[in-house]
């Protein structure tokens, strides 16, 4: 563990590591209330899953036309894809009430399947590919600590200015309608937060574990504070250690850092469930007969 | 004698759900006066239209025939003047808002960009907590409250938008007689100020409190509270209909009873006899 402070002098890696753990840690703390409060965890991962199809279809678009599409970066086309799927995933959830569960699940394997289906077209991407499926936190650019950052903003921004409309559409969507609330287009914008914070998150875990770092940190706070600023605030906090303390113990052993978070977010809500048991009994003891 | 326009107008509406081909409409030729200080309810058979006709009043649904008018207006134009308050089961007691935050949505309409509400809305909120009587649990979270108290915490949030008509839906279901009480102690006192309208199955409380009665089987007829006898509701739910005689020295009325009689233990409790009229 000490080996990870000593080798940060020459691997700037390694800074840059924590670094993106920590600034995705600001979105998906904020955004993961929202998302347990108003049950959005499937579609969350549906967009996650679908985000795929969109990294498989830029590399396959930038090897066949390198003329034209060779800038388009797998990036670009997670970005554009896990907005697209948002705005549809909001449509759909609002337009079709029977049978919604079968589509989203339809899309989610769907949009994956196009994108690997597409990456078998484009051989030597196989690893790129990889890092996005499965993250890859030993490798990240400055470049992209800094996108990330840039996703905070944005995601920080349009939370300040929509966070009563996002509120009231997760507490009671029939009574927000009646105060005039568009809760069509506020379902949509709160997809598309998410859509961002799973691209903040995907070099950190990968698209395909997304849905833990977006539920249970915030699931984790839920049990211990009542309101949804405090849940914000304990979520990132918790998120913080979870993506950066472990990275730090698993390092020099044959322990991927990615999956170690995963599982670290998971330990933390189990010991948390459990902790709040124990309360529970506790205060019904209290109270005999 | 209303020279004043009503509250609430409908004229001659009929709807449908959709698909529409060959379904039977859920209201067919509805009409419907709500006037100042009015205290209507709503009965009817389950499927006879009563969460539709509120629908209707709160434009959440337009009419295939007909017009519904209130206040004078577009029913979507004049949303936020309608205090609607649904059964309280519908609050998710496990969202993460405490009762302040759950009256403080009323006030939507008014302040809706942001992050947070500013004093003048809090105020409010807090006036609309004290009218209900339970401005002490402004910080609880829902799910430490009764049945009751989340009723009035819904009742209050309609009140925070101003309202100038409360609509009420089965405000009593689940809710225990002696809570009922309360609920329709609170109901009579807003009615001072705000036409009410009630949907309730319970059709001993509705005819007993109300001032008018609206039976609802995709048609409507309107009588005064007085008029509804066992006939016309029997012919209303099609069938026999076993009334809930809300006697009031029965002990499962009244949790503190005065006698000391422990009503599990099943010890005998005085009743009046069953064929005697209920005291008022």
């Amino acid at each position: 563990m000490t080996q990870f402070f000593q080798d940060m002098g020459h691997n700037p890696f390694l800074l840059t590591g924590l670094l993106a753990g920590l600034a995705a840690s600001l979105a998906c703390g904020v955004i993961g209330p929202y998302v347990i409060t108003r049950r959005i965890v499937f579609l969350s991962g549906a967009i996650a899953h679908m985000a795929v199809g969109g990294v498989g279809a830029s590399l396959w678009l930038a090897t066949m036309y390198p003329d034209a599409l060779g800038w388009f970066r797998p990036l670009y086309g997670a970005i554009v894809v896990s907005l697209a799927a948002a705005v549809l995933i909001g449509v759909v959830h609002q337009r079709v009430a029977e049978r919604m569960d079968t589509l989203i699940g339809a899309l989610w394997a769907v949009g994956m399947a196009i994108g690997l289906l597409l990456i078998k077209f484009t051989p030597g991407y196989q690893t790129e590919l990889m890092s996005y499926l499965f993250g890859n936190i030993a490798f990240i650019a400055w470049g992209q600590v800094w996108m990330i950052l840039a996703l905070d903003a944005i995601i920080l921004a349009v939370v300040l200015v929509f966070h009563k409309r996002l509120l009231a559409i997760c507490l009671d969507p029939q009574q927000a309608e009646i105060q005039g609330i568009d809760v069509l287009r506020t379902n949509i914008l709160l997809l598309c937060l998410v859509a961002l914070t799973v691209i903040a998150l995907t070099q950190i875990v990968g698209l395909i574990l997304v849905i833990a770092l977006l539920s249970l940190p915030a699931a984790t706070a839920a049990h211990h504070v009542g309101r949804v600023p405090a849940m914000m605030f304990l979520g990132v906090l918790i998120s913080a250690l979870v993506t950066t303390l472990p990275r730090i113990a698993v390092y020099g052993t044959a322990v991927a850092a990615e999956p170690a978070i995963v599982l670290a977010a998971g330990f933390v809500y189990l010991v948390s469930v459990v902790i709040r048991q124990i309360r529970h009994r506790a205060s019904r003891s209290a109270f005999p007969g | 004698m209303a020279d004043n326009p009503p509250v609430v107008d409908l004229r001659n509406v009929t709807f449908t759900y959709p698909p529409r081909q060959g379904a039977a409409p859920v209201l067919e030729d509805v009409s419907l006066d709500v006037q100042a200080g009015d205290f209507l309810g709503i009965i009817g058979p389950n499927g006879g239209g009563k969460t539709t006709l509120l629908k209707l009043i709160l434009g959440l649904l337009e009419p295939d025939r007909g017009t519904v008018r209130v206040l004078g207006n577009n029913p979507v134009d004049v949303r936020d003047r309608i205090g609607y308050v649904p059964q309280y089961s519908q609050i998710d007691a496990t969202v993460p808002a405490n009762v302040l935050d759950i009256v403080l949505t009323g006030r939507l309409s008014r302040s809706s960009w942001g992050a947070w509400f500013g004093r003048s809305h809090v105020k409010a909120a807090l006036a609309a907590l004290a009218q209900t009587g339970i401005e002490d649990l402004a910080g609880r979270a829902i799910a430490t409250l009764s049945g009751g108290q989340r009723q009035r915490v819904l009742i209050a949030r309609a009140l925070a938008s101003d309202a100038q008509l409360l609509l009420l839906d089965e405000p009593t279901a689940g809710v225990d007689p002696h809570m009922e009480e309360n609920v329709i102690d609170l109901l009579h006192q807003l009615n001072r100020r705000l036409p009410i309208v009630v949907v309730s199955h319970d059709v001993g409380f509705v005819s007993r409190h109300l001032k008018r009665v609206a039976c609802l089987s995709r048609r409507i007829t309107v009588h005064a509270a007085e008029e509804i006898s066992a006939g016309v509701i029997s012919e209303m739910y099609h069938g026999h209909v076993r009334a809930i005689r809300h006697v009031d020295e029965c002990p499962l009325s009244d949790p503190g009873c005065e006698h000391g009689c422990d009503a599990l233990a099943g010890h005998p409790h005085p009743h009046p006899a069953a064929d005697a009229s209920p005291s008022d």
